[in-house]
């Protein structure tokens, strides 16, 4: 009885301390392993995942405990739901923090992200997303371009 | 005396507690007696028990020691002189690595370093992987740093971050893009550029495809050559081969890691890169023994990656012999090395191929050829395995089955060997798989098929691949239709594919990225020409008469038996290639 109620307490790095339920918590590998070796007995200090990131995660986590026993649709659905509320910056520390705690359905789930933002684009919409600098100068980038036009003819 | 494990090494501890003196031995190389080597040696200045050593120094020029368990010291491998570390405490010393929990501020120096070190060890064992890593790990750092609001981003000192980095990039590029779309990206920026160039890269992305089965495609030959989603075969779509008179009939010797080699008749051969469109064409080679030919003849080829010089190899076999005349045997090997642009002759073949037009089936860096020991067709059928590597030749145990009867053939998918046995009497196909390469009693047989259960009968039945989950495995039937073999339920489903040539041969090929421009003339379309014009002018080193027949044998070759204008003019004799003492000596 005691140990569904157990709480595991998580502290961001900014300090913001979060009380999470264990079944919850359990989501993350990470976790998992350090309540299995007993060592989550006192607060988890999160190295890198700030207190707004980690409430998502754990909001994240939540809905997946809370939706065992909906459908796998209803699932991919609020996951779709989750994940396009997401900005990209916010993707990016999700990524960081899903791989530390090591969540694995949220990893794919942001790669997942990341992939289909990619997806489709030119090289210039590519850079425009992601704010990249174009790093060539126009004789190189008409060079490597030209060395393989056929990739560019790629909306068909 | 005492032993202890130091940076993976076994270490031997000599106290001559008599004359205070103490030597650690460290086996560089484990289990190699002459490696041992005497890593310290030093005489006690002020007494101890014992001393054992814990962990190399980042830069390896230092030796941390443990002394009586309340000293920690380092010891420097060049002065020969003890350095004093900080910490004194009463403690026992282990390396210990990856603990989550910060400890206190001593034991914490300890681990860091400890696990600085083993993090070094590691990274020297995976250097190249661990490379990619770090190489995608920056890219993707300006991938999204770059994006505003990242600038302010902490240093990634973080293991963590590195990791995460590493991950998501590998997930990206590897799970969700082909090569086209790659090529593509080489132009969002130099990082992106650099990351997809990255030798380390490229080989990632091939043993990823290969592992999970995606970025597949089916090749088909018959006049040209056409192209087929592995995942979703629909539609053949041809594809435009690298030779500018394609049509005439161009043959696939072979399939490796995304590269074919390619044969157009006459001098023309070529390795080709389908999803990046490079090609290097071939230098043609002169066969060394006499021109004057015997009764049968063969000459194939195959296709494999050497592991070792990390090179690939193009090897072409050519036997000629008499049938009636056991001496009359000539089996001659060469390799063509991509990395020297270069034919070399290697070890003579010592087995009578069985197959005229069976190229090189490649299974665990081995190229795998039907053979027997005598020429006589009813003489037992038997599997050689050419290692790429160490370039031997070798027998391969096949299972206990029984050996008459059957039509023996070998084939490899999801690169595993397969073989087929066809009893063409009773009409069933048996295909056998060694799950675990060079273990005989890991073969299990995956299929038995009655013919008499097929709607239509057929005569060879060629497994090509098995499905992403496992559970079909497509099957070639007859060169003229592909069909899915569900392991379950035993059933067979036809698959319909558009624009499919009637006859065809079909080969797996995986999506990849490797280079054909490395050495040699990297050869397009358009340069091609040129490099023709140049040809004709070089006088060919190869008797015209040799040029035609070997040609004649290599379009027609399955078709006819003898070759066609020469009796026996010559009886070649070279006892030293005897294939019978030869087969015995290797057998």
């Amino acid at each position: 009885m005691a140990s569904t109620l157990k709480k595991i307490i998580l502290k961001s790095c900014d300090g913001k301390i979060l009380e999470v339920e264990e079944a919850v918590a359990v989501q993350s590998q990470m976790i998992k392993n350090m309540i299995e070796d007993d060592c989550a007995n006192e607060e988890i200090p999160l190295p890198d995942i700030t207190g707004e990131i980690l409430s998502m995660i754990i909001e994240y986590c939540k809905m997946h405990v809370d939706g065992e026993n909906n459908s796998n649709n209803e699932l991919i659905a609020r996951d779709a739901d989750f994940i396009t509320r997401v900005d990209l910056n916010t993707l990016y520390y999700l990524i960081v923090a899903a791989n530390f705690l090591n969540v694995k359905s949220l990893l794919d789930l942001t790669c997942q992200r990341v992939a289909d933002i990619i997806k489709g684009k030119s090289p210039e919409e590519i850079r425009l997303t992601f704010n990249i600098k174009n790093d060539f100068t126009p004789e190189e980038e008409e060079e490597i371009r030209k060395k393989n036009a056929w990739a560019f003819d790629y909306k068909d | 005396m005492n032993v202890k494990s130091l940076d993976g090494s076994l270490c031997l501890i000599a106290n001559y507690c008599e004359v205070h003196v103490v030597d650690i031995w460290m086996m560089k190389e484990y289990g190699v007696k002459e490696s041992w080597t005497k890593l310290v040696s030093f005489s006690q200045s002020k007494p101890f028990d014992f001393v054992l050593p814990l962990a190399f120094s980042k830069n390896g020029d230092q030796v941390l020691l443990n002394i009586d368990d309340n000293e920690i010291v380092w010891y420097d491998l060049r002065s020969k002189r003890v350095e004093k570390a900080m910490f004194q405490c009463l403690f026992k010393a282990q390396v210990s690595v990856g603990s989550l929990v910060p400890l206190n501020d001593n034991d914490a120096m300890i681990n860091r370093k400890v696990m600085a070190r083993k993090r070094r060890r590691e990274m020297v064992r995976k250097n190249r992987k661990k490379n990619t890593k770090r190489a995608l790990a920056s890219s993707f750092i300006l991938f999204v740093s770059s994006a505003s609001g990242y600038g302010t981003m902490r240093k990634p000192g973080n293991r963590n971050r590195v990791a995460a980095i590493a991950h998501i990039m590998q997930e990206l590029y590897l799970e969700f893009y082909g090569v086209k779309d790659l090529l593509r990206f080489r132009c969002v920026s130099k990082p992106w550029c650099s990351l997809i160039d990255d030798p380390d890269f490229i080989k990632l992305q091939l043993s990823h495809s290969l592992k999970t089965s995606t970025h597949l495609s089916l090749v088909l030959r018959d006049c040209y050559l056409f192209s087929v989603a592995f995942d979703s075969p629909k539609a053949a779509q041809k594809l435009d081969n690298p030779f500018l008179d394609e049509g005439v009939g161009t043959e696939i010797w072979g399939s490796c890691n995304g590269l074919l080699a390619l044969y157009n008749g006459g001098e023309e051969m070529a390795l080709w890169n389908p999803s990046t469109r490079k090609s290097q064409m071939l230098s043609f080679t002169e066969m060394e023994f006499p021109r004057y030919s015997c009764l049968t003849q063969f000459i194939v080829y195959g296709l494999g990656h050497d592991p070792i010089s990390d090179d690939y190899k193009l090897v072409q076999m050519v036997q000629l012999y008499d049938e009636e005349d056991n001496d009359s045997f000539v089996s001659e090997v060469k390799v063509y090395s991509l990395r020297t642009n270069s034919w070399r002759r290697i070890k003579d073949f010592p087995f009578y191929l069985k197959y005229r037009r069976a190229y090189g089936v490649l299974a665990n860096n081995a190229l795998h050829w039907v053979v027997s020991k005598r020429p006589e067709s009813d003489t037992r059928s038997f599997v050689v395995a050419f290692d790429l590597g160490t370039e031997e030749y070798r027998v391969v145990e096949l299972p206990d089955c029984s050996d008459q009867g059957f039509h023996m053939n070998v084939r490899s998918m999801g690169g595993s060997l397969c073989l087929i046995s066809n009893y063409w009497k009773v009409h069933v196909v048996d295909i056998w798989v060694m799950k675990e390469y060079g273990v005989k009693e890991s073969w299990i047989k995956l299929v038995s098929v009655d013919q008499s259960k097929f709607t239509s009968p057929f005569e060879f039945v060629l497994p090509l691949a098995f499905s992403q989950n496992g559970d079909r495995v497509l099957w070639n039937i007859d060169d003229n239709k592909f069909v899915w073999y569900d392991l379950r339920s035993k059933r067979v489903k036809k698959v319909r594919v558009e624009g499919v040539p009637s006859s065809f041969e079909s080969e797996m090929l995986v999506e990849s990225l490797v280079p054909l421009n490395g050495n040699g003339a990297m050869i397009n379309r358009k340069d091609q020409g040129k490099e023709k014009q140049k040809k004709k002018n070089t006088k060919s080193p190869y008797p015209t008469f040799w040029q035609k027949h070997i040609y004649w044998i290599k379009v027609h070759g399955s078709h006819y038996s003898k070759a066609p204008t020469l009796s026996n003019l010559a009886k070649l004799s070279h006892p030293a290639q005897h294939p019978q003492a030869a087969a015995a000596a290797i057998g």
